[in-house]
């Protein structure tokens, strides 16, 4: 057991720094600012170089088998003949879902059997969670959900769909336009997603709960009401509107309804997201003239521009649940690419070619989506210490604007 | 000198406003908002009981006991929320009176050949299209009952979540542009449909460039 992490930890200089930064940052709680203050320097290129780690895996059905290798592959494990693997998982197949995971020297790690209640893709999904838990020290992604916008001709609804494509339901019937679903925090225990609908003739916000099916307006002001996002601590929603006069960022309390103006522009502000002490706001805005990634403190009421090394425009910020990234899209000639920089601003990595990224809880795995040559899209998922992409299965055409449940 | 001017400009609609809303009586009306139409439960196909799409941890048997998230919480605000007061202390021109536009029938051929285009990535009003509005303006002068909704709409080549942001900013420089003409702006809503509604499919310069537009739909009692 202990052997399989020490090899991890000399594989990658990147998690010591992750688990350094986490107890300074713990110690340190309670600081306003204790992502600027971190003495710890963030090593963007350290992040992003990782290789992935070779698995084994045998004696499954081609159904789990199949559940398994792209649920690893997704978090950063390469699937290789037993000979090459550094890790082995061997099971039988058919339910319940079993599996013994070994080093390369043999030694058991663990050996685990799953509830034959659950579906099989959960039992395979818990496994495979099992795994990234003990070999990289990840939480898991298996019982997480996405939810995205389906393109319908000219109309979209919203849908929530696995993290691996699979079980997609369509939500909405709105025969109209969606945009932009945001989950509230605290997935599965609440399930309720926040969206943007043309229902009413208007981009207005709604709040809909997937367990009783039940949606209420959230936010109807004249002019738009856009890309809804929930504080970590569910107090607050940030979204855009333009009441004013411009598309502006706003801030409502959920509890009383009171409403604070954040920017006071005349040019365009979009997509704001949360830091995840909830103390910051990351959003788009044009005010020095070409779109950038802006954060507002609300502490102190400043807004000031994210400087981002090598990045002329930048767009549809997402902070990792961890605190340390923020993921965004650069736009080059037409052409959009994922990268990620350091919450404090710096050096930024280009991942992949796509668009408007969705951190899953890991603070690892991105979900984006991706235009094919026609103009239509996809999603696809990144591990981003890798840099490895897979693209979620043919049932995820025509959807975009992933959010992924945390 | 050329930022003086903009600066200056931006006063504009605002002195504009303050001349315009004592004498109509804007200030402080608020009308009483239309009621909302009601969802039904059970929208779409998501049921309560479904646990396999539900994910675990879930008991499709619990109430709704989300913090502050269930009816008559202070977030269903569906009836409260519109025909707000112009609120002259942000330095915006205020909000139209949805309300009021949504109870109007449109029509969107009326002013159809003044639809306007926009330069790449850019909400600002051309000089080349100013022309379409002081004709819009003009119409709705010689008949005050009429409103107008502005639909701002963007090409393709931007992210889905900004276009939508650049499709209204571009619809409300068009707005701001009819209020400096003297229109009340009570009179005149917005919409943006991002890239969500290309007048010309199509990936080419020219398609695009018919794609960056505000079209004016007119409103009639």
């Amino acid at each position: 057991m202990t052997s399989g992490i020490t090899d991890y930890q000399r594989m990658t200089k990147f998690w010591f720094k992750m688990t350094a930064a986490l107890l300074v940052f713990m110690g340190a709680s309670g600081l306003p600012s204790a992502f600027a203050q971190s003495p710890v320097s963030i090593d963007i290129d350290g992040y992003a170089s990782a290789k992935a780690v070779p698995i084994s895996i045998q004696g499954y059905s081609p159904e789990v088998a199949s559940v398994l290798s792209f649920h690893l592959e997704v978090v950063g494990f390469d699937i290789t003949p037993q000979k090459q693997a550094r890790y082995s998982l061997v099971g039988k197949p058919g339910s319940p879902v079993q599996g013994i995971l070994r080093d390369s020297n043999g030694g058991v790690i663990f050996s685990r059997k799953y509830k034959e209640s659950a579906p099989i893709r959960a039992q395979t999904h818990a496994l495979a969670d099992d795994v990234a838990k003990q070999i990289l020290g990840v939480p898991g992604i298996g019982q997480t959900k996405l939810a995205a916008k389906l393109q319908k001709g000219k109309n979209s609804e919203i849908c929530v769909l696995d993290f691996d494509g699979a079980n997609l339901k369509v939500l909405t019937q709105d025969d109209s336009v969606v945009a932009s679903p945001a989950w509230y925090p605290g997935f599965p225990g609440s399930s309720i997603l926040f969206y943007t609908s043309y229902v009413h003739n208007n981009p207005d916000i709604f709040y809909h709960n997937l367990t009783s099916g039940k949606r209420n307006a959230a936010s109807r002001y004249s002019g738009m009401n856009a890309s809804p996002a929930i504080s970590p601590d569910r107090s607050s929603l940030a979204m855009i509107l333009s009441k004013n006069g411009s598309p502006d960022v706003y801030v409502k309390s959920i509890k009383t309804g009171q409403l604070k103006q954040i920017t006071r522009t005349r040019v365009e502000e979009a997509t704001p997201c949360w830091s995840p002490d909830g103390k910051k706001l990351c959003f788009v805005s044009r005010e020095t003239g070409r779109p950038r990634l802006w954060t507002h403190n609300l502490d102190t009421g400043k807004s000031t521009p994210l400087n981002i090394v090598g990045a002329a425009s930048s767009f549809e910020p997402d902070w990792s649940p961890d605190g340390k990234w923020i993921a965004f899209t650069i736009q080059r000639r037409g052409a959009f690419s994922i990268c990620v920089c350091p919450s404090e601003g710096g050096k930024m990595v280009e991942l992949a070619e796509g668009e408007d990224p969705s951190w899953a809880p890991n603070s690892r795995t991105l979900v984006f989506s991706k235009r094919n040559t026609s103009g239509g899209r996809s999603l696809s998922l990144l591990d981003v210490p890798t840099k490895r992409v897979k693209d979620i299965p043919a049932s995820s055409r025509g959807l975009s604007q992933p959010s992924w449940s945390r | 000198m050329k930022s003086v001017l903009i600066r200056m400009a931006r006063w504009i609609p605002i002195l504009l406003l303050a001349l315009i809303l004592p004498a109509t009586g804007v200030v402080g009306c608020k009308k009483k908002a239309k009621p909302v139409t009601p969802i039904p439960p059970n929208i779409g196909n998501v049921s309560g009981g479904d646990p396999s799409f539900l994910g675990s941890g879930f008991d499709p048997n619990a109430t709704d006991s989300f913090d502050g998230l269930g009816d008559g919480s202070a977030l269903d605000l569906g009836d409260g929320s519109m025909g707000e007061d112009i609120d002259l202390s942000d330095g915006g021109i205020g909000a139209a009176n949805r309300a009021a536009l949504e109870s109007m029938t449109e029509d969107g051929s009326f002013f159809a050949p003044y639809t306007l285009y926009f330069g790449f990535d850019s909400a600002v009003v051309q000089a080349s299209e100013t022309s379409k509005i002081e004709a819009v303006a003009a119409h709705l002068q010689s008949s005050p009952t009429h409103g107008v909704r502005i639909e701002g709409h963007c090409d393709e080549r931007g992210t889905e979540g900004y276009n939508m942001s650049l499709g209204e900013r571009r619809a409300q420089s068009v707005r701001e542009y009819l209020v400096n003409l003297g229109v009340d702006s009570n009179r005149i809503g917005t919409i943006t449909w991002g890239e969500q509604r290309p007048a010309v499919e199509g990936r080419t310069e020219a398609a695009y460039g018919k794609n960056r537009r505000a079209e004016f739909i007119l409103l009639t009692p």
